[in-house]
């Protein structure tokens, strides 16, 4: 009996915790598909997860108050860039540290292991220094390039490598390949798992990014969502179905790219032994 | 095709593990040797090393009598087969066959006929299309040997190629292998722990133990002629009894295995004199386990255990013998026909002394 009611029971919970979890999505949808009158007034019920009355004017509304579409265009690009340069050189960085022979190793592969730890916010000053010395102010390089190379990468990739049989290199090496051509052809086929991981990790990472945008840019031109929603949100008149609505379409792209990529995610995650 | 000479090579890893030890070995052009010993004997390092998978510690080693100590495998003109094969997962049979000839460069018509011709030859040509995964375990190891093969190199190497089959298709496949090599004539060296492979597959054999090349030689004649105690009881399956032995001056006699067997030495020392020089010393006796005959006249011996082989049995008893620095007190033999006989039950065993073997206390053997 107990048995019986048992994975019911497991079932329910994990319905519960899905709705909890998915709620303030649903609530961001429902929000932004009806007038902006009531959107406050039905937050307190269950009609804040139901648009009776669907209409597109929100939306309109933020294509009309701002440049949307430069700063979609703005954030693709630059997480893009950040996810197709940070594959192939973290890639190739942690293929060095899991095959090749080389002094100093062990040693630089501890360095980039104790970077992870350093977050951000403690080296902003120095780098926005550094960045204003070269001019690089206001330009979508100085949003791209700081986060190219990344040490979780590095060893997320490292991880994945290290468990790759060693006899396919081999097997490469002897059949003529040389360590660029056996890495193009023999590993990367074989490591999509993670290559979709880190795509998923770094772009999910980078599309919100906030602080260092801010810190760097001054134009619109080169600015990416984040800051264009929080300028969108101080913007008068407080619209909040125009702010659901420009949050619905800022979150649209992660979840396309997580749809893509998650089967080989799941066993991306599963090989690397990593915590989403 | 080229021969292959391995000149006093050391291999010591790095964290100090001496894997080869002044192992000096020539392999003559077309031959198939057998790399055979027990797990972490080198035999397996010996053969990376060759293939250019690890760098030689010391010494030289040479294809076609060029040293190529210092080159990378892509340019010794060699081809290795895995033991886990080594396919590459992702592209089809063809695309496998394919990747050696396009890293050689060769022209499409070239690398279509030869990836037919070793598709055909290996029967292959119906899996052309197929993945990896998709094949059996048969099927994935021809398909290993085909990519060796089409590069047509001057040495093939393999490591263990057949220990991944089932009993049934490694002799299928042994018999290929066999096939293949004589008919395309290249120089092969073969890696197994397997010493009935060995005997099967070898033109010769070299034997390594610990880092040390103990004996290279015909099948044949290392099972006839062991450099050491090592070599007598690794071939043969079972391998050689090992025995206590003293030629006793008083009484004229060779005696075995504490006195269980006593044998007059006089016509023993007519054929080999250089035993006199053991008299009243301690030695080694070695016999196989087929020189054994039940008669009456023979040594009083305990069943321990009876192992039925159908046409024939082993038979392990126990003689009283202590070997020094071995565990060899259970002996056995091989009995023709069905095992009739019961554990705990005595049985008489004789044997001709021409076939024994002699080897000082210290396991070589006297010439």
């Amino acid at each position: 009996m107990t048995h019986r009611l048992f994975v019911p029971m497991i079932y329910l919970c994990l319905l519960l915790f899905g709705l909890l979890f998915i709620s303030p999505i649903g609530f961001m949808l429902a929000g932004s598909l009806k007038p902006d009158a009531r959107v406050l007034v039905e937050a307190g019920d269950w009609r804040a997860f139901w648009p009776a009355g669907v209409t597109l004017d929100n939306y309109r509304d933020v294509f009309a108050r701002v440049d949307f579409a430069r700063y979609l265009l703005n954030s693709l690009f630059i997480n893009g860039m950040i996810v197709g340069a940070g594959l192939l050189v973290n890639s190739l960085a942690g293929y060095a540290f899991a095959r090749l022979l080389w002094r100093g190793r062990e040693l630089l592969f501890g360095l980039v292991l104790a970077v992870m730890i350093i977050p951000l916010e403690a080296i902003a000053v120095p780098l926005f220094y550094m960045v204003s010395l070269v001019g690089w102010r206001d330009t979508y390089l100085v949003q791209i390039l700081p986060f190219i190379a990344n040490a979780f990468s590095v060893y997320l990739f490292y991880t994945y490598f290290i468990g790759l049989p060693r006899e396919l290199e081999e097997a490469a090496r002897i059949d003529g390949a040389g360590v660029l051509r056996t890495y193009f052809s023999i590993i990367l086929p074989n490591a999509k798992p993670v290559f979709a991981t880190v795509a998923i990790l770094t772009f999910l990472s980078q599309w919100g990014a906030f602080l260092w945008p801010l810190m760097v840019t001054s134009s619109e031109t080169v600015r990416p969502l984040p800051l264009a929603i929080a300028t969108f949100h101080s913007l008068p008149p407080l619209q909040w179905g125009d702010i659901l609505a420009f949050g619905v379409m800022m979150v649209l792209p992660i979840l396309v790219v997580f749809l893509l990529f998650q089967r080989w995610f799941v066993r991306g995650v599963a090989h690397t032994g990593i915590k989403g | 095709m080229a021969d292959v000479e391995y000149r006093h090579v050391d291999k010591i890893f790095e964290e100090g593990t001496k894997a080869l030890e002044k192992f000096s070995l020539a392999v003559e052009d077309g031959e198939m040797m057998v790399l055979v010993g027990p797990s972490g004997c080198g035999k397996s390092t010996a053969l990376r090393l060759l293939a250019g998978l690890e760098a030689v510690s010391n010494g030289e080693l040479l294809i076609g009598g060029r040293l190529v100590n210092e080159c990378s495998p892509q340019h010794r003109d060699i081809a290795m087969v895995f033991q886990n094969y080594a396919l590459y997962p992702h592209m089809t049979v063809r695309r496998n066959l394919e990747f050696p000839l396009r890293m050689m460069k060769l022209s499409k018509s070239e690398i279509a006929r030869r990836v037919e011709d070793a598709a055909h030859l290996l029967t292959l040509t119906d899996l052309l299309e197929k993945r990896p995964r998709q094949l059996s375990g048969g099927q994935r190891q021809r398909v290993a040997m085909g990519r060796a093969m089409v590069r047509q190199p001057q040495v093939f190497l393999m490591d263990e190629p057949l220990s991944n089959l089932d009993a049934k298709l490694r002799t299928q496949i042994r018999t290929e292998i066999i096939r293949l090599q004589k008919s395309s004539g290249v120089t092969t060296i073969y890696v197994t722990h397997d010493q009935v492979e060995a005997m099967t597959l070898g033109d010769r054999i070299a034997i390594l133990n610990a880092g040390k090349l103990q004996q290279v030689g015909p099948p044949q004649e290392l099972y006839d002629h062991p450099a050491n105690t090592f070599v007598a009881v690794f071939l043969g399956n079972p391998g050689m009894n090992i025995f206590d032995a003293t030629l006793n001056r008083d009484t004229g006699m060779l005696q075995l295995a504490a006195g269980a067997w006593q044998i007059p030495f006089e016509p023993l020392l007519a054929r080999k004199p250089s035993l006199s020089e053991y008299m009243e010393g301690a030695m080694l006796a070695g016999l196989r386990p087929e020189m054994f005959s039940t008669s009456t006249s023979g040594a009083e011996v305990t069943v321990e255990s009876v192992e039925s082989l159908g046409h024939e049995c082993l038979v392990y008893f126990t003689a009283s013998c202590v070997v020094p620095g071995r565990d060899q007190k259970t002996q056995v033999a091989r009995l023709p026909g069905p095992a009739l006989y019961e554990t705990g039950n005595s049985i008489q065993l004789s044997f001709d002394p021409e076939r024994l073997h002699f080897f000082t206390a210290d396991g070589d053997a006297i010439a």
